[in-house]
């Protein structure tokens, strides 16, 4: 099915119930930033483990301390992502603290046997790694497939994410970081033509994101309209935005 | 209705909703059952009224992310437990494996053909042997498995038997779950994999063969070895089946195709991990114990033919329904 090219990433899926909601995917370097953080936590219950189980050592012998390291040393490289992503709803710390969640491809929460296959997969994704020593799984590596199976679907799905039919998206709608205050009210203006819906949709959507962007830009985008409202420059600027304003108010 | 209207007239509803969600987030029980699916019905068609009147994408983008919030809730996997359990080793796992027959034959062709050519060269031209194990190899080998030498080699070296509980587990099934990630890479990992195990695995069988003590490496080995080696096969099986997706990936695209791989793959891969798993136990409490060896190999040898009784006949009556 060929879908047309869009100008954002965001999956509309229609649920059982009728209604269509949108999935926000998130890309690589957000995604590389809460998986950071993710090593960082997991190294340092990894050490916890290990301080506790040594200090256990001192008691109950060390021969066992040794395979409960071993058993903390698997556990904590390969259960890490896989509990936390099951247990917390598909929320790693890290993915929390970057706002991001993994979801099923249908928006549905990650299971067990989802969460199993994309991070073991995980180890395919990370090659190359980095050169082997005697605890090579402990190394993370540089994700160059998973960056390149991200950067060749439209989804940002890693190999992991393709094999277990997931997806990581934003989990809440951040607003942008810099808005402008509008210092003058807008006047509404009805259109001076019949607009379709999509069009009407454009409209309103300039008028919502018209803060974040300069007036350079603005005036950029409504270049092409500018021949048809008949001004040019600011005006313009300010017909389209009026256009907008009557079209979400009434 | 202008969207001022329209807010203020379902404000109350949303908030009702968020306080349930994010009670829900807490895991604290809900007591009135009926309240999250009323709520759910009433913001889907609130969804739906905002996206078709416009009413912008902040509301929109709220009411958005209530919906989806709300319905992994409701959605979020049922607990099937022991009966789950029961269905996965009574019928999905066997299945799966049948259904995947021919790339299970041909893992099982990759690792057992080089295992028994390098037997078959501890024989015939031992040098292979020699080529393939470093001499501080071949000395941990004598160590082990020696004619003369009784000490256990690697007991000694971790000290007990939990201790090497832990490193079986580690290696092993470390081991299972790289035989199948590397397997997405279009099938190479798993070959490579598991073409090492058999290689590696049979260097050292035939080293014992040529110059050791047999009958200690097969008392050994005997009861863990058809957990253990179907495990990591079936694994490798699993990663063949995820890396065919992308290799032959009939009428779907290759990105379909990987994900509809990934889902007859998962059976396979959990049974096998699981396999590998139950070995590391049985290899470091029940295989160096002070058991006979008669019982030891006794046990192995109804291991691979219970192993090939549970893959050849559990689960098919459910295949024909």
């Amino acid at each position: 099915m060929e879908t047309p090219l869009k100008l954002d990433t965001l999956q509309t899926i229609e649920l059982a119930e009728g209604v269509q909601v949108q999935l926000h995917p998130a890309g690589p370097l957000p995604r590389a930033v809460a998986l950071m953080v993710d090593m960082v936590l997991a190294a340092l219950i990894f050490g916890g483990l290990i301080l506790g189980l040594l200090f256990l050592g001192n008691l109950v012998g060390m021969e066992m301390s040794v395979g409960l390291i071993l058993l903390s040393a698997f556990g904590t490289y390969w259960g890490y992502f896989m509990l936390y992503e099951v247990l917390r709803r598909g929320q790693t710390p890290g993915k929390k603290y970057m706002g991001l969640r993994v979801v099923r491809t249908s928006g549905a929460p990650v299971g067990w046997g989802a969460a199993f296959l994309r991070n073991l997969v995980r180890f395919a994704d990370m090659m190359p790694l980095l050169p082997q020593w005697q605890l090579a799984w402990l190394v993370f590596g540089f994700y160059l497939f998973g960056v390149t199976s991200c950067l060749c679907t439209l989804r940002f799905q890693r190999l992991g994410d393709l094999v277990a039919d997931t997806l990581v998206i934003y989990d809440k709608t951040t607003e942008p970081h810099f808005t402008a205050k509008s210092r003058e009210p807008i006047a509404p203006a009805p259109p001076p033509f019949v607009l379709t819906r999509e069009e009407q949709v454009a409209f309103i959507q300039f008028v919502e994101r018209a803060p974040s962007w300069s007036e350079s830009r603005k005036e950029e985008l409504v270049q092409p309209l500018a021949e048809l409202l008949g001004i040019q420059g600011r005006g313009a600027v300010q017909r389209v935005l009026g256009i907008g304003v009557w079209l979400r108010d009434s | 209705m202008k969207r001022a209207d329209f807010e203020a007239h379902n404000e109350a509803n949303w908030r009702e909703l968020e306080a349930t969600v994010a009670e829900l987030d807490r895991k604290r029980p809900l007591l009135d059952a009926e309240r999250l699916p009323r709520l759910f019905r009433k913001v889907c068609g609130d969804l739906a009224l905002a996206q078709h009147r416009m009413y912008g994408r902040k509301l929109c983008e709220r009411l958005n992310g209530n919906v989806i919030a709300a319905w992994g809730h409701l959605h979020s996997g049922l607990n099937r437990g022991s009966s789950g359990l029961a269905l996965f080793f009574g019928h999905t796992f066997p299945a799966a494996v049948r259904a995947e027959s021919r790339v299970v034959w041909l893992c099982l062709a990759m690792f057992w053909l080089p295992f028994f050519a390098f037997i078959a060269a501890a024989y015939f031209e031992p040098k292979w042997i020699y080529a393939l194990l470093s001499p501080e190899h071949q000395a941990m080998m004598d160590m082990q498995y020696g004619t003369d030498n009784v000490d256990e080699f690697i007991r000694e070296k971790f000290g007990s038997n939990f201790g090497m509980l832990g490193f079986y587990i580690i290696n092993n099934v470390s081991i299972a779950f790289q035989s199948f990630a590397c397997g997405v890479l279009f099938g190479v990992g798993a070959v490579y994999a598991l073409g090492q195990q058999g290689i590696i695995l049979g260097a050292m069988f035939g080293y014992v063969h040529a110059n050791g003590n047999l009958h200690r490496l097969y008392t050994f080995c005997a009861s863990h070895s058809s957990f253990e080696i179907l495990g990591i096969i079936l694994c490798g099986a699993a990663g063949t089946v995820t890396g065919l997706g992308l290799i032959k990936p009939g009428r779907l695209s290759r990105k379909d195709a990987l994900t509809a791989a990934g889902r007859r793959a998962l059976p396979i891969l959990i049974g096998g991990s699981m396999m590998v798993a139950l070995a590391a136990p049985i290899e470091a409490f029940w295989s160096p114990s002070s058991i006979p060896a008669a019982m030891k190999h006794t046990v192995g040898i109804l291991g691979w033919l219970g192993f090939a009784a549970y893959f050849t006949f559990v689960g098919r009556r459910q295949d024909a329904a």
